[in-house]
């Protein structure tokens, strides 16, 4: 596990700092005192459910004064010192060479696309240079992409991201879904010094220097197959795989009584629907008590489930971020999102440390999920996220890049 | 034996029944699977972000497998066009050898020649000789004309346009052919308003040359306009004869290699070499002047080339002057008795060629280490004072520069052991007393 607090000041100038201190204010306090009082364009946090989070907001808002803050609940932090539990865990973005902006989208079980993509597109346009007579899309085109933090227990993920996806219009957008560790009852967003529920924050940062989102995940298929023969889509809850009660069907297929289904045996044995010729895990949340199971994503009646098993997710990870440090021209700080399952099997399978010295050696810093967001996708049983380079800034015009103020 | 309600299914048939279950849910399985769901709920969405993501995917890759063999044909295409260049500078290196190697002989034996000059010859023998002279500037004409056509093949002639003021360039060309012009009774005139055009006046004079000389040649009474005039689209010069004219049929033939008119001009002029106009297309071609031909056989011949107006007024234009391959060449001459060396400097001068002299080594030495401009041909004595040899500046000069420094070495000494001494140098021995006729086509030909 992770040692206490700490903090890192990154090559591209973004701090990142972490804590398992008890109480929300002890954990912005430790903050402040890794990251001092550099000027900042803004802060973005991961903190644990049992955290309070009106005091989190309010110790933010005075020890960081003027910095805009954008921050969800988690399910277990991870840092470059190992994962954590319960903490904070925060992203802070200097104000050199990182213009942000960012807005929160509420009642998002009630979510209206349009009004939706029309809010994405304004703050995009906040974004875009005052003088309308410069060319408008090409000096930003690859400079800009953008992180989501939605609810993840509002079952409206696939709605959010494909509503945000679409206003970008191109600009590469990854994120994750707020948890409140395994509880399953309340997760909470943070932005504007408030609290929000059944929300979405969406951060959209433009830099020059290099960057790319990615995704990676770690299971194949087997031959075994569901059919979903009865569900609810509005709440993501299966009730009947083949004709059969859903978790006694599941349960017998993986060799377990219904009753000793655990959060480890679903991220040991996920479910993937394929789409496209490939495979795309479904994972399940919990077993509800009248035998169906609810799902962290969309599910629908007479979709086909493939029994899937996980492969090395060590090796499968390490190559993924060997891919990424070739790309950006070696990785500064990688900003990742992983299910909340995939660290549960990892460490299930005694190969927690693997990834945990991976994550060291690329300055892993993000949360445990309850779904991945990756461009308009939302997923399961992945680790997504955004590496960011410490090679010489992309793009003309490089030492005089305009700041946020 | 169990029995089902109906009371009618056996074992056996529940068993097939059971199978056929199994796979009308296995097609059902597989059609869900390929199927998709239209109906905008929230896991349409979600296999429709799939869907757009596999289908941007897909499009990358069809677009980086196009590129990948773009980039492979272009470096196919890059090697063929290197090999063609390659092909093609060989074959006018080996044009220019040849033409070398040709010219040498030829050379010696026009040299040759005119030695008879200094003979009591009878005059039929003269006469004879003079034939033999023209032969071999003919010959000498032809291997040159060659070289300057697969030079323009090969693209190794560039043309370096700039303004080209016509009157002066026209006026001179003329002034050039009167006398061939006067010899046959011909007019030779020009009209040309003060116009600078966009050429290379190097390729230009050639052209035109080549034109008037082959209407003066395939004329026999009247004369020849040269005249320029201004058109909407740029400037035309036309070329116009009197002269015989030229066959409807045979009109696109007067512009390959080696055609002649078939109409003799009767006269005892030499033939042409069937050469010039071929020439001049390749040049009009190579500075993008279209040429235009026109002709009443009988009655004469006109020929047009465009050309671009120069934005650059006529004044900052400098006429042009008519080069030889001697002109503007920098002839070094090391002689130690100062008269012979300034009655040399002025013949080469005479000759448009730039002239330093020298009277030895040392002075040749303190002149290059002051930065003077190195020479194009050395024209060396070869006894020097104080027992010096002229072979030692062409050692001294050669060793400074990469590229061959052609020489000739003068000398009253007739011996064998110098001839040989001047043969190992890569040099050519002209004896004293110096020919001028001999001398000039010498240093042109060293110099082609």
């Amino acid at each position: 596990m992770a040692g206490g607090t700490g903090g890192r000041r990154n090559l591209c100038g973004i701090w990142t700092a972490w804590t398992e201190a008890a109480s929300a204010s002890d954990a912005v306090f430790d903050i402040t005192r890794a990251i001092g009082a550099p000027p900042l364009s803004q802060i973005v946090a991961f903190f644990s459910a049992d955290y309070d989070p009106e005091v989190l907001a309010g110790t933010l808002a005075t020890q960081f004064p003027g910095v805009p803050v954008a921050g969800c609940s988690m399910s277990g932090g991870i840092a470059p010192a190992g994962g954590l539990d319960r903490g904070l865990v925060v992203i802070a973005f200097p104000a050199e060479r990182f213009r942000i902006v960012s807005t929160v989208l509420d009642a998002i079980d009630h979510l209206d696309v349009e009004r939706t993509a029309t809010a994405v597109r304004a703050l995009r346009r906040t974004l875009d240079p005052i003088d309308p007579c410069r060319e408008t899309d090409a000096p930003s085109a690859g400079r800009r992409f953008a992180l989501s933090l939605i609810d993840g227990l509002a079952n409206a993920e696939e709605t959010v991201v494909s509503a945000i996806a679409w206003a970008l219009d191109g600009i590469p957008i990854v994120g994750g879904s707020a948890g409140d560790d395994l509880r399953f009852r309340d997760a909470v967003l943070l932005h504007g010094g408030r609290i929000h529920r059944k929300a979405a924050v969406l951060v959209l940062v433009e830099t020059d220097f290099p960057f790319e989102i990615f995704k990676s995940d770690n299971f194949e298929p087997t031959q075994t197959k569901f059919v979903v023969t009865a569900s609810d889509s509005e709440r993501r809850t299966v009730h009947e795989l083949n004709a059969e009660p859903a978790a006694r069907e599941y349960a017998m297929a993986i060799g377990l009584d219904p009753e000793g289904l655990s959060p480890m045996s679903f991220a040991a044995s996920p479910l993937a629907v394929k789409v496209g010729g490939e495979y795309f895990c479904r994972s399940i949340r919990r077993m509800n008590e009248d035998g169906s199971l609810s799902f962290f994503c969309a599910i629908d009646e007479g979709v086909v489930l493939t029994l899937a098993e996980p492969r090395d997710i060590v090796a499968s990870t390490r190559d993924e971020l060997a891919r990424l440090d070739t790309m950006v021209g070696g990785v500064d700080l990688i900003i990742g999102f992983e299910c909340v399952l995939r660290r549960l099997d990892a460490e299930s399978r005694q190969v927690g440390h693997g990834i945990a010295d991976l994550y060291r050696r690329y300055n892993v810093v993000g949360f445990e999920t309850f779904g991945e967001q990756y461009r308009a996708m939302h997923l399961n049983q992945t680790f997504t996220g955004i590496a960011i380079g410490k090679g010489a800034p992309v793009g003309p015009g490089s030492g005089d890049v305009p700041v946020a103020s | 034996m169990t029995l089902h309600p109906s009371g009618l299914e056996t074992d056996e048939s529940l068993h097939r029944r059971i199978e056929k279950l199994e796979r009308i849910n296995a097609a059902l399985m597989s059609h869900v699977e390929r199927s998709m769901d239209q109906r905008g709920s929230a896991y349409s969405l979600f296999q429709t972000a799939i869907m757009l993501e596999g289908r941007v995917r897909t499009r990358t890759e069809e677009l980086t497998g196009l590129m990948h063999r773009l980039e492979r044909s272009n470096e196919a295409l890059a090697a063929a066009k290197e090999e063609a260049e390659t092909a093609n500078r060989s074959k006018t290196r080996f044009l220019a050898a040849a033409s070398h190697d040709l010219l040498q002989p030829v050379n010696a034996a026009r040299l040759s020649i005119s030695a008879l000059d200094d003979l009591p010859l009878p005059t039929e023998a003269r006469a004879i000789a003079g034939q033999v002279e023209r032969g071999l500037q003919t010959i000498e004409d032809l291997i040159k004309t060659l070289l300057d056509i697969s030079k323009l093949d090969a693209g190794i002639v560039r043309p370096q346009l700039q303004p080209v003021f016509l009157p002066n360039l026209l006026a001179e060309l003329a002034e050039s052919f009167k006398p061939f012009a006067e010899r046959k009774g011909l007019r030779l005139a020009v009209r040309c308003p003060d116009l600078t055009v966009t050429s290379d006046v190097m390729l230009l004079q050639r052209i035109i040359q080549n034109l008037v000389s082959n209407a003066i040649r395939y004329t026999t009474t009247g004369g020849i306009v040269l005249a320029a005039r201004r058109r909407a689209d740029g400037i035309r010069i036309d070329v116009t004869d009197t002269g015989c004219g030229i066959a409807a049929d045979e009109r696109d033939l007067v512009f390959e290699e080696f055609f002649r008119g078939g109409a003799r001009t009767g006269t005892a002029e030499e033939p042409g070499l069937g050469l010039g106009l071929s020439i001049v297309r390749r040049m009009a071609q190579a500075l993008n002047h279209p040429l235009t031909l026109a002709s009443r056989p009988g009655h004469g011949t006109r020929v047009t080339l465009g050309l671009p107006l120069s934005q650059v007024p006529a004044a900052t234009a400098p006429p042009a002057p008519v080069a030889t391959r001697l002109s503007g060449a920098h002839v070094l001459v090391v002689e130690n008795d100062a008269s012979t060396a300034d009655a040399m400097a002025r013949l080469l001068q005479n000759w448009d060629a730039r002239v330093s002299t020298f009277r030895d080594l040392a002075g040749v030495q303190t002149a290059m280490e002051a930065g003077a401009v190195p020479p194009d041909i050395l024209l060396l004595d070869y006894h020097l004072d104080d027992g010096a040899c002229g072979l030692d500046v062409a050692a001294y000069l050669r060793g400074r520069s990469a590229r061959p420094l052609p020489a000739i070495v003068t000398t009253a000494d007739h011996s064998g052991a110098i001839e040989a001494r001047v043969a190992e140098a890569g040099a050519e021995l002209v004896h004293k007393p110096i020919k001028p006729a001999q001398l000039r086509s010498l240093l042109t030909y060293m110099l082609a």
